[in-house]
Formats: C-alpha cells, sequence, structure tokens
C-alpha cells in the first residue's frame, strides 16, 4: 500500500505505475472496497494521508478539504460553525471500515435522504483537485457557488469509483445546520399508499426534506411493530412546528399521525440514511436502486418476491434491498430496475457474485464507445481501478 | 479581440451541395439559404459580432437533427447548435462554413407527471414556457435567467444558466434529470432519465455547460417542484459598497438562505428605476434585494431576522414589500437590468465573472479605479448569494477606439476575478468572448 | 480560459472533447483557445475503436 502525504506523492506513485504498467487499487480508507466489481491488483494507492482542510468559509458557504480526510473530521469543524454537508452523505452500516474519507463519499457520489430535496454529492461539488490516469496533475471547478468555466470535470469524477484520476482535494457547498428537525408518521399502509402518501407529501409547498418508507421487516429492525411511511422537514423551529401541523392535516386521510420531535427525528432519519433498517446477515449483498418513485413499489416487490428485505427512501425514489447474494436475486433487482428505466448498483456482494455480474447497467453501444475514449482520455494505460465500474 | 477559425475552403466550394444534402433530409421550409431569410441568425446576445452561416436548419425532430449531424459528419462540415440566441458569449455565433441548427420548431412539452415531479420537453421549449406548462397546478422549473421570456431549455442546457434563485435552488445542472443528446455521428443517446441518480459516469453532468460541444440536446426530463405558499422581498439601501457586502455575509453566517440575494450599485439602481419606477432608492451607494419564502408568518418571521442584522450595517433605508405588485415591481427592476443600461447605453458589454463574496468590496473598488482609468462607465449587479458579478461596460460601438477599450477592460476584470479565487464564467458561458 | 487554465488542464478539457467529437465539427471556435481548437489528441492518444 502507498500512502503520500501529498498530491506530489500522489502523482509520483501513478506515474511509476504507468511506467511500469502496474496497475492500482484506488481508495481512502477501503470502507468501501466491496461496492461494484472487485479490482485485482498488486498495490494500492490510497489518499488516507492526504488530510486537513485548507479552506473553510462559513460566511461564504464554502469549505475545501484534503480528499483523505474523515467524513466525521470534517463533519466536525463545519458543526463547530453550525454547518453541516447538504447531501447528508451516509455511514452505511454495511462498510468494511470505521470511518470514511471525504473523497472516497464524494467519488461514489452517495448521498442520504435530503437528497430529494436539495440535492446530491454532485451537485455540491464545486471545485477539486486530481492526479489523472497521465499523472497529471488537474483542477476543475473553483471554490464559488456558480461555474461553468470550460467542460465541468468535478461532475464526471464525482461518482466515478476512482476509474479517471485520484481526487486531492474536493471544496463542497455547505449549508447551515436547521434549528429543528420533525417527522410526521403514518402506520400500517401499503407501499403504494406510502408513496402515495410521499408524493402528496413532496407535493405540497411545505418543503418536505425526507420522505422513507418501512415495510413490515423494516419497521421491526427499527423497533416499530407496523410499516411506518414518515416525512420530515427541517428549518427554524416555528417553521417546523408549522409545516409538521400542515402535514399532519394533509396525510390525515391516510390514517392516524404522529409526530417525533427533533431528538427522535434526527436518530430515525440517521438510521434511515445509514441503511440500517435492513435485516444484514454477513454474507448477504446490498442493491441500491434509483427509478422515478411511482415505481419504487414494483422494483420493492420485485425483491421481495426473490426473497429480500428492502425499503424506500427518496419518497420512493431509493430502493434498498438485501438478501442471500445468488444469481437469481441479483437477476430480479435488475429486471425490475430495468424495468422501471431506472438505475442500480450492487453495493456488496461476495466476490464470487462481484466478478461474475454488472455492478451497474451497462449502456448502450454508442455510449460505451463514448465511455471507452472518455476513460482513456483521462488514464490511457488503464492504470486506475481497472475493471472497478465495467468489466474490461 | 475573438479570434474565429478560418472557413473550410473545400466546405465553402460546396455550398451548394450540401444545401441540397440538407434539403434531402429534412421537410419543405426548415432549410435557410437565402441571405436575407439568414440575416436573423447572423449574431446572438453578444451582438458586436456578426457572422453569416452556410445554412441554418430547424428540425422538428430528433431524428431530423441525427440526419443532419450524420450528413454534416460525412461531408466535413461544422455545425452550430442554437436556442433562442440570447447567449452573452457568442456561444450560438456563426461560423461562415457552419451549419446552424435552429432548435425552436421542436418546442413542445410532452409529458408532465405530477405525481413523480418531472417534465419531458424538447429543446426549444422557453424557459418561462415550462413553468407556463405546470403553474396551474402550483408547481414550477426552479432555474430562472433573467432571459428565461426567449431563452430556450436547449440553450439552458448548453450554457447551464443559473437565475436570481439559484442560492436556494440550484442551476441548470441540478435540476435536469434527463437528456436525449445527439451525437455528431447522428447516435441518439439517452443520458440519465426519470430518476435521481444515475449510475456509471455521470454523463449529464459534463454534458451540461458544455456550450454544444458533446452533441445536441433534443429532449429534456426535468425536475417541477412545487412553488412555495408564497415569496416577499425587501429591498435594503446603505451608504456604501462595503457595509452592503459586510451585510450579505452576515445574514449567510446567521443561517438565514434566503431564496435570492441580489446586490446593485448606484449606477445600476439609477439606471434600473429609471426604467421600472420600482421605488429603488436613488440616495443610495449600494442596494440588495432579499427574497424570502413560505407562509405569510414564514415570510413575517424571516424578514424581522433580516431586518434585525441589516440594522447592524447602518442602512439609509429599508422597505418590505407590501402586495405581490410590490414585490414584481423589485424584480422589474431587476430582471430588466440590461435592457435599462441600454437604455443609458446602447452598447454595453455583459461581464459575468464569479468571485468569493467576502472580496465584493475590495473588487468594486478596483473596478471603479478601471472605470475612471479607461474612462467607461461601469454598472455592476451582483447574485450576492453565489458570487456570480456582471460588470455592465457602456461603450459606443461606432467607435473602434471606445470598443478596443471596453474589451481591454472586460478582459482585466476577469483577470481579476481569477486573481481573487473566482473564475470567468459563472452563467453566461466561455463561447468565443472568453475563449482566448 | 488560459488566465484560469494550465495547458495541462485545458489539453484534459479537449481529451473529453475529441472523445465526442473527434473531428472538432460540433461548435468550433467556442470555449476553447483557437490556437489549440483543433483535435489535438492525437489517433494514438485514443483507444481504438472496440
Ligand atoms: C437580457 C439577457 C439576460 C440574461 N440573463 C441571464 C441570467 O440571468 N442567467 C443566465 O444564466 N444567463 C442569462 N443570459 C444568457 C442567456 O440567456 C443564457 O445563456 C441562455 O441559457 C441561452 O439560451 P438560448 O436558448 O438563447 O441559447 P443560445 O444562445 O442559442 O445558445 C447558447 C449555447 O448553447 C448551445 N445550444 C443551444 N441549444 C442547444 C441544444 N439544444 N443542444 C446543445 N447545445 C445547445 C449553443 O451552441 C450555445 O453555445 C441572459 C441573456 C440576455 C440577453
Amino acid at each position: 500500500m502507498i500512502a503520500p502525504d501529498d498530491e506530489a506523492g500522489i502523482a509520483a506513485a501513478i506515474c511509476a505505475a504507468v511506467a511500469n504498467r502496474e496497475p492500482l487499487s484506488v481508495e481512502g480508507l477501503g470502507s468501501k472496497s466491496g461496492f461494484l466489481r472487485p479490482v485485482q491488483t498488486a498495490r494500492t494507492l490510497s489518499t488516507c494521508n492526504l488530510t486537513g482542510i485548507p479552506l473553510y468559509a462559513p460566511q461564504e458557504l464554502v469549505v475545501s478539504a484534503r480528499a483523505g480526510t474523515t467524513l466525521a473530521t470534517l463533519e466536525a469543524t463545519l458543526a463547530e460553525a453550525g454547518q453541516h454537508l447538504i447531501a447528508e452523505p451516509p455511514d452505511y452500516a454495511f462498510l468494511d471500515a470505521p470511518a470514511q474519507t471525504i473523497g472516497g463519499i464524494v467519488a461514489t457520489n452517495l448521498s442520504g435522504p435530503r437528497r430529494i430535496a436539495w440535492g446530491a454529492m454532485r451537485d455540491h461539488l464545486l471545485g477539486m483537485r486530481a492526479v489523472t490516469g497521465r499523472g497529471e496533475v488537474i483542477r476543475s471547478g473553483g471554490r464559488v457557488l456558480k461555474n461553468v468555466t470550460g467542460l465541468d470535470l468535478c461532475k464526471l469524477f464525482a461518482g466515478s469509483y476512482g476509474t479517471l484520476g485520484v481526487m486531492t482535494e474536493v471544496t463542497l457547498k455547505v449549508l447551515p445546520k436547521p434549528e429543528a428537525t420533525g417527522t410526521v408518521l403514518l402506520w400500517g399502509l401499503h407501499p403504494e399508499e406510502a408513496v402515495r402518501a410521499m408524493s402528496i407529501a413532496l407535493g405540497s409547498p411545505y418543503s418536505v426534506s425526507g420522505a422513507a418508507y418501512l415495510p413490515q421487516e423494516a419497521a421491526m429492525v427499527m423497533g416499530y411493530e407496523r410499516p411506518s411511511t414518515i416525512v420530515r422537514v427541517e428549518d427554524f423551529a416555528d417553521s417546523v412546528t408549522y409545516r409538521l401541523d400542515r402535514l399532519a392535516t394533509l396525510l390525515g386521510r391516510f390514517g392516524t399521525v404522529e409526530i417525533l420531535d427533533t431528538a427522535a427525528s434526527l436518530s430515525l432519519w440517521r438510521a434511515v440514511r445509514d441503511a440500517e433498517p435492513l435485516p444484514i446477515q454477513p454474507d448477504d449483498a446490498v442493491w441500491r436502486v434509483s427509478v422515478r418513485p411511482s415505481c419504487g413499489t414494483s422494483v420493492l416487490r420485485a425483491g421481495q418476491s426473490a426473497g429480500l428485505f428492502g425499503y424506500l427512501d427518496w419518497g420512493g425514489g431509493l430502493v434498498f434491498l438485501n438478501g442471500p447474494p445468488t444469481g437469481e436475486a441479483h437477476a430480479a433487482v435488475v429486471d425490475a430496475a430495468r424495468h422501471a428505466n431506472g438505475a442500480w448498483w450492487l453495493l456488496r456482494a461476495p466476490e464470487s457474485l462481484r466478478r461474475a455480474r454488472d455492478a451497474v447497467p451497462h449502456e448502450a453501444a454508442a455510449l460505451a464507445a463514448i465511455r471507452q475514449r472518455v476513460v482513456a482520455a483521462f488514464d490511457p494505460a488503464g492504470i486506475l481501478n481497472p475493471g472497478r465500474m465495467f468489466a474490461a | 479581440m475573438i479570434a474565429l477559425p478560418l472557413p473550410k475552403a473545400d466546405v465553402l466550394i460546396r455550398r451548394d451541395a450540401v444545401h441540397a444534402g440538407l434539403r434531402v433530409l429534412l421537410p419543405e421550409g426548415c432549410v435557410i439559404t437565402d441571405p436575407t431569410r439568414l440575416k436573423p441568425y447572423e449574431t446572438d446576445g453578444l451582438s458586436a459580432y456578426r457572422q453569416m452561416p452556410l445554412a441554418v436548419v430547424l428540425p422538428e425532430t430528433t431524428e431530423q437533427v441525427a440526419a443532419v449531424l450524420r450528413f454534416c459528419h460525412e461531408n466535413g462540415v461544422r455545425v452550430v447548435p442554437r436556442g433562442a440566441g440570447t447567449s452573452l458569449s457568442g456561444g450560438a455565433l456563426p461560423l461562415a462554413d457552419a451549419v446552424v441548427i435552429g432548435m425552436m420548431r421542436m418546442n413542445q412539452v410532452i409529458e408532465v407527471n405530477y405525481r413523480d415531479r418531472y417534465a419531458v420537453v424538447r429543446a426549444g421549449v422557453t424557459n418561462l414556457g415550462i413553468t407556463g406548462a405546470v403553474e396551474a397546478e402550483g408547481f414550477f422549473y426552479a432555474p430562472d435567467p433573467s432571459s428565461q421570456l426567449a431563452c430556450m431549455i436547449g440553450g439552458n442546457i448548453g450554457m447551464n444558466s443559473g437565475g436570481a434563485h439559484c442560492l436556494k435552488y440550484g442551476v441548470t445542472a441540478n435540476n435536469v434529470l434527463g437528456v436525449r443528446l445527439v451525437t455528431i455521428e447522428g447516435e441518439i443517446l439517452e443520458l440519465g432519465g426519470t430518476h435521481l441518480d444515475t449510475a456509471g459516469y455521470d454523463w449529464l453532468g459534463i454534458v451540461i455547460g458544455s456550450e454544444g460541444q458533446l452533441g445536441i440536446a433534443t429532449e429534456i426530463t426535468v425536475r417541477i417542484l412545487r412553488a412555495p405558499e408564497g415569496t416577499r422581498a425587501m429591498l435594503a439601501a446603505f451608504e456604501g459598497n462595503e457595509v452592503a457586502g459586510a451585510c450579505v455575509a452576515a445574514i449567510i453566517g446567521s443561517g438565514i438562505i434566503p431564496v435570492a440575494l441580489e446586490f446593485m450599485d448606484r449606477p445600476a439602481i439609477h439606471a434600473c428605476e429609471a426604467f421600472a419606477h420600482a421605488g429603488y432608492p436613488l440616495d443610495a451607494e449600494a442596494m440588495l434585494i432579499i427574497e424570502v419564502e413560505g407562509s405569510v408568518a414564514e415570510q413575517d418571521w424571516l424578514l424581522g431576522q433580516i431586518k434585525e442584522i441589516c440594522a447592524g450595517f447602518n442602512p439609509i433605508s429599508l422597505k418590505v414589500s407590501q402586495s405581490a405588485e410590490e414585490s414584481a415591481a423589485i424584480w422589474k427592476g431587476r430582471k430588466g437590468a440590461f435592457g435599462a443600461i441600454g437604455r443609458i447605453s446602447p452598447d454595453y458589454l455583459c461581464m459575468d465573472g464569479v468571485i468569493p463574496t467576502s472580496t465584493l468590496p475590495m473588487v468594486l473598488r478596483r473596478i471603479g479605479e478601471m472605470s475612471v482609468q479607461y474612462g467607461l462607465q461601469v454598472a455592476n449587479i451582483f447574485h450576492a448569494g453565489d458570487g456570480n458579478l456582471h460588470p455592465l461596460i457602456m461603450f459606443d460601438a461606432n467607435d473602434p477606439a471606445s470598443m478596443h477599450k471596453a474589451e481591454a477592460f472586460g478582459a482585466e476584470i476577469l483577470c481579476l476575478c481569477v486573481e481573487v479565487g473566482g473564475c470567468l464564467t459563472g452563467e453566461h458561458g466561455v463561447g468565443v468572448e472568453n475563449a482566448i | 480560459m488560459r488566465v484560469q487554465f494550465t495547458e495541462i488542464e485545458l489539453e484534459q478539457q479537449r481529451r473529453v472533447k475529441s472523445a465526442f467529437d473527434p473531428e472538432w465539427l460540433l461548435n468550433t471556435a467556442k470555449v476553447f483557445p483557437l490556437q489549440a481548437n483543433t483535435p489535438s489528441a492525437g489517433p494514438d492518444d485514443l483507444p481504438r475503436a472496440a
């Protein structure tokens, strides 16, 4: 494992790898090394020693962190000024390491429940520094909220799983933490009713910032007795009180409404964010599916028919599923996602399944050809995380 | 000065063959080659530059766009995608040897889905047209460039356009779910869809803001949002740019994120007031337009907090709009700013730099010094919430020396933006203007 | 563009442009500095079509 403590060291390691034609696994702290397809390399290049926060300007809503800075460190720094990461990045219960780096979060573009209202990690990535597979340092974007100077390479790097270059520093937009959080809870709905209720809430003028549905098994993991539909608002305290009241009225026709206060809401939504409602066994596979909200139920049901457990976030638009890592289960998830014209990720599975199957949807031929050229434009020697996203 | 490439001689020679080839591909009336009818397409929002194209085509379907691109690709002919032509950086400026592909006939709204909160529209639908299609149900499309009455969603994709409300709602890239993109080879790609996160590489992210460099967007799926219960604007007038800038920082630092936060300097205030009669404070050096949203009680509370913060910066006046009409007038002044400047000086350069908000007072002081040095007037409009600065440099296009000075002045401003940690363009794009 | 980007950064953006539009027919002369407004990434720089 090579873990340089500066950008020049990362560049030198990549140049050496190119010269020796020796591919590298790229990681931060390795918490998500089990995501997508397995990478087989003799050496690993880690950003974990690139730490520090070179810029934080709370009054401009912007922070820059070196890629290896842990999520916990970054969040603690922001919290001192009463701010937070807008996309609410998850700290999944099934990660392979106790800590995550901010570089890894951006590289996998993982966002939490707030994504439905406030955007994904990729939406808040204002700028970055990276070393490409050519060993060259590039910058894209900047520290300002708006920027369309040239092609937006930041977006291409967000979610690229370290296959284009190694990000060494990221600059993110941040926002003030809301003063209060509240939740409207409905008991016992069927998935279709739940999605309808969430759709009404998200289509209301009350700035809903989270909408999730926990079917029976997921609810039980959380200590509830019945399926739970939950809708969140976050803002100044008086606003939260007012909007919870309006939402309770609006959703009253779906049954008895319960209201959760800030403390109860914070812990519940943290669990939803971190996929805690999944009853995961050690060898289970985990899938994440993004569809339009009204299709979430069909993906959930298809998973359940294949013996999987799951729950819905993003008003139905994000489905988490877990269960035995069989080819049949995988095919059921993929078919359902494809049927709904959605996207899916095989987030965790034993190597055998990850090696044998696609981990993300494959593209149409014309797009795949462009993709190969774009990847080669950054990493012509195929040195960085080869095969991580698509089989070679 | 901008520079354009030499036209390809071999293409110019084949002009008639290219025209004939295009006519085969498109219905009658969709290929324009007659010089008088080409004239309206010779420039865009950067009207100091003009160039007649080889031809203009106005396709009606994605398949026709694909056929034209395939033909141009096979024949080595350059193409210039065009929406409404409001680009302020020359992004849609034709080339002598290029076919302009105008998207205005692809102006249909295909599908609106309120349950899943998206709309599918063709590239030639105007920005305001999307909101127009969904507002009866209480929804809207968030990015709102001042040119929204004319500019098209395809052009917004090209320029990743923003607007006064992007502090809260983001720019085009944050509000688009899917794009049907036709490549130069005539392949039709489906990027994204109707879902939020896409798997694999973020093709939407690289295509949006690519200024027509990567392909032509023909169909776009956008997020639509439920409008808030209400909105209200207030005006805060200050004695200097410094205090106004400090007040912006204090508002954001307090944890309040207004939906819009706009700054105008004295010349901009005067020009806009003469045009919109919005009650702007003519005795102020700097003015902020601050807008909040929510129920009436929520608006009252937020504006109360903001007023309290402003009071700490010795304001000349604080005025909260009392009615929808008053709020509309306030925005009419701001959104009409470019036109208002146009009434004072027929020719002006609209710059589009971005700067860290904290550097605003310093940047404005430097721009003021440059204005004296170049002998040209300048008005400044600033999206204070996100650092996007629009200095409008007034000059006389009939005087080559004046135009030259204006360009040098503009270039110096942009260098200053980069120097203080900002960038060349916030929302208008690089185009030809900033390519150098 | 040259004020904001290094030659390496511009070249990287140009390669992405070339991946979509190898002959640089789309909106030529916009965005990138003219001297460099050509498919600078040579054929050996691109992977062969699969
Ligand atoms: C008075 C005025 C006010 C403005 N205010 C704002 C503002 O507040 N915020 C802001 O961001 N901008 C603003 N602009 C700039 C301009 O309106 C935007 O850039 C707008 O998005 C351009 O849209 P258009 O349809 O006119 O596109 P055009 O000018 O025709 O084209 C813009 C670019 O996109 C490309 N393009 C066009 N259509 C397509 C397509 N279908 N597929 C691929 N590429 C395409 C073109 O080649 C060109 O590079 C303003 C302009 C004016 C004149």
